[in-house]
């Protein structure tokens, strides 16, 4: 029997392993296409991109030395599924297709299924988060769309990057004393200890996943984009404070209490090439906002987010914080203690925010069908933890927070929304007078 | 706002000299007046000259702390004259030790198969001096592991001298009682330092110490006869079954209020959900 192929487990690769203790693993798309989608193109496609990238036909084997991929035989059909539906079945079922957990040892990594209704079609797509990160997500579903304009116009040849994986691409940018600095930030920013918690139901029998969403129609958007215009601050600070004026309201924290919140951060932007360079893989760093204490108003809590994030923002190693520690874990112990070690000195944070940013439609297109709605969202996370996580699409922001629960805690995020949303609201109208409109 | 400030900076820097420093100091400066103006904003304010008028008093005496600023790139670095009073200390401590070995064995007053627990003194006396600085930085930075070991192995070297003091200079029966009392030593200092440092551990090592100075003690007082083996033994076993009731109740305890937190929490949160949410229409 001819042996399998063997691809080295990434630094990243562990810890998203490792992180199985906090969340499922897995990360979701769903596209809302106007128009049918052609699935025999869609299938050449992805097997062209599946034969490309080799992990994503990789089956992960945990090793007390060392763990790695090794290469799998798969058919499309484990990839692919086409499912034909009406519009009273449509939300419940793409609910139970991206809500499942691809197990590690599976021969494939990712699974689509295109959801026909009527006359349009949705696209569905889950991935093992080992495999690549949000950033990574936007940037298949961007190869797989001009990867399928291309094959519709003849052109067979498909694209995606297949470089390393390697995690070290995060000091190519960075020069000099400057990389030696930031091969040193041993720092573990994790132990930032905040005990605040989003309140839901203790564990039951019967939790299942949920991906619970919220959308901010465009027409807020809009005026919640042009306020912060206004003060020349982002729509992630703005988020971020709603979010936390929020948490404070609804979980009951005392109002003087100091919270802190990791927010994900693109590495990325520390690699030449950005997007396009290497492989598929995971590049998340975190940076801390830190509050003390819930302003008066939203605005006041603003300030506070902006002196925070101001920190960070400054720092040119920003999210580079602790990976010299975990290269150091996994180099010098075999991986059964490193994993040990790392869970020991490790803090997953109970609440975080992820803004994943804009969904451009224009680059998601598959032929004529564009999508007109949608959405992406990380792992599906178990009680006490909690993600709350932004999509940009159409000028709409669908909120998520993915959570293994019951009716009772869907019914407190639905609550945990409105609250949100209502604060949106009055920070529009408190701040509206000083627009332009 | 932001050409104002500029107008403002490039005023105040030309009083210096124009160095990259200053221009780095600048742009910084620059950054911050704006983040102030700009939280000033969110704030409400919307009167740019009283912005413009906080940010720049916010700076303070500017022409003095730019003339300072300086000053303290011409200034010898104090830290240098720090290292160098260092170095020429420890030179005159060890000439000082090396003296006082010489005059007093040459002398006679202290025999030669003594007099060189002068130099084990002097170094027993720097590792503790050493092991006081590690305390205080590890005091400054919030981070005690490293300064916990060092106090540990300080402990063991005070005693090690300890011991060959009173075994060279007295010669008693039970000299080597000192190593039993080094453990009970070592393990009392450490909870000291997990009391200034608020470990969640010093409590169970309470536990752990009192049990094993009880034994300790049992061995000490059994040996030199000052206790009776029986019924001495009581000493450690009550000890020891004091200790883990006393830890068992903690930690019963600790379970029932985290127990009682979660389902007042739950409660809270049932209580929303019931009054607001289901009739709200």
């Amino acid at each position: 029997m001819k042996k399998k192929e063997r691809i080295t487990a990434e630094l990243w690769d562990k810890m998203q392993y490792l992180f199985r203790n906090y969340y499922d693993r897995m990360v979701h798309a769903v596209l809302y296409y106007d128009k049918p989608v052609d699935v025999e193109i869609l299938k050449t496609v992805l097997i062209a991109t599946t034969e490309k990238v080799p992990v994503l036909h990789a089956s992960f084997h945990d090793s007390v030395i060392n763990p790695y991929w090794e290469v799998e035989d798969y058919s499309i059909s484990d990839i692919l599924s086409v499912v034909d539906t009406d519009s009273e079945h449509l939300e419940s079922e793409i609910e139970e297709f991206i809500t499942q957990s691809i197990p590690v040892t599976s021969n494939v990594q990712f699974k689509v299924r295109i959801f026909n209704e009527g006359s349009r079609s949705v696209f569905a797509m889950i991935v093992n988060h080992m495999c690549f990160d949000g950033g990574d997500f936007k940037y298949f579903l961007k190869r797989l769309s001009a990867n399928y304009n291309a094959m519709l116009k003849g052109d067979a040849a498909v694209e995606i990057k297949t470089g390393t994986r390697s995690y070290d691409q995060v000091y190519t940018k960075l020069e000099g004393e400057d990389k030696e600095t930031a091969k040193k930030l041993y720092k573990n920013i994790s132990q930032v200890k905040d005990e605040h918690y989003f309140p839901l139901t203790p564990d039951r029998e019967g939790d299942k996943s949920m991906i619970n969403r919220c959308k901010m129609d465009a027409e807020t958007f809009s005026l919640f984009r042009a306020v912060g215009k206004h003060y020349g601050v982002t729509i992630n600070d703005l988020m971020l404070t709603v979010y936390m004026h929020s948490l404070y309201e609804f979980g009951g924290y005392p109002p003087t209490d100091t919270l802190t919140i990791p927010c994900m951060v693109d590495l990325r932007r520390h690699i030449e090439g950005g997007e396009t360079a290497g492989g598929l893989t995971n590049h998340t760093g975190f940076m801390q906002c830190s509050v003390d204490g819930v302003g008066a108003t939203l605005n006041d809590t603003l300030v506070k987010v902006l002196r925070s994030v101001r920190k960070s923002k400054h720092d040119k190693f920003m999210g580079l914080y602790s990976l010299p520690l975990l290269k150091l874990a996994y180099t010098i112990f075999p991986y059964a203690i490193s994993e040990t070690a790392i869970k020991i000195g490790y803090l997953n944070p109970l609440i975080g925010m992820s803004n994943i940013g804009v969904l451009k439609p224009e680059e998601l297109t598959l032929g004529e069908a564009v999508p007109v709605d949608g959405f992406m969202t990380g792992a599906v996370k178990y009680k006490p933890y909690m993600q709350l996580a932004l999509t940009t699409m159409n000028g709409e922001i669908t909120m998520t927070i993915a959570i293994r629960g019951n009716e009772d805690d869907k019914v407190l995020v639905e609550k945990f929304f409105a609250i949100l949303m209502r604060n949106v609201r009055t920070f529009i109208s408190d701040n509206l007078k000083y627009l332009k409109i | 706002m932001t050409e104002r400030f500029k107008q403002y900076l490039e005023a105040a820097f030309r009083k210096i000299r124009p160095t990259k420093a200053a221009m780095d100091y600048r742009k910084e400066t620059l950054v911050k007046l704006e983040e102030l103006a700009q939280d000033y904003r969110i704030k409400g304010m919307t009167d740019d000259e009283a912005i413009y008028d906080l940010c720049i008093a916010s700076l303070g005496d500017f022409d003095k702390t730019l003339a300072d600023f300086d000053l303290a790139l011409t200034e010898v670095p104090k830290k240098n004259n720090l290292k160098r009073n260092l170095a020429a200390g420890i030179i005159g401590a060890v000439a000082l030790v090396v003296a006082l070995y010489l005059i007093l064995s040459l002398t006679g007053a202290v025999s030669w198969g003594l007099s060189w627990l002068i130099f084990l003194g002097a170094v027993t006396a720097a590792v503790v001096a050493a092991d006081v600085v590690l305390f205080l930085k590890a005091v400054k930075s919030d981070k005690f592991l490293v300064a916990r070991l060092f106090n540990i192995a300080t402990v063991v070297i005070v005693f090690v001298f300890l011991y060959l003091v009173i075994e060279l200079t007295a010669h008693p029966r039970y000299a080597w009682m000192t190593f039993l009392a080094m453990v009970i030593a070592a393990i009392a200092i450490d909870i000291a330092v997990g009391f200034i440092t608020k470990s969640k551990l010093t409590i169970p090592e309470i536990f752990v110490w009192l049990i094993v100075t009880s034994v300790l003690l049992y061995v000490m007082l059994g040996v030199s006869g000052a206790m009776p083996w029986h019924p001495g033994w009581l000493l450690p076993a009550l000890t020891a079954i004091a200790a883990v009731a006393c830890g068992a109740g903690m930690l019963l305890n600790m379970s029932k209020k985290a127990k009682k937190d979660k389902e007042r929490l739950f409660k809270n949160a049932q209580t929303q959900v019931d009054e607001e949410y289901y009739t709200k229409w």
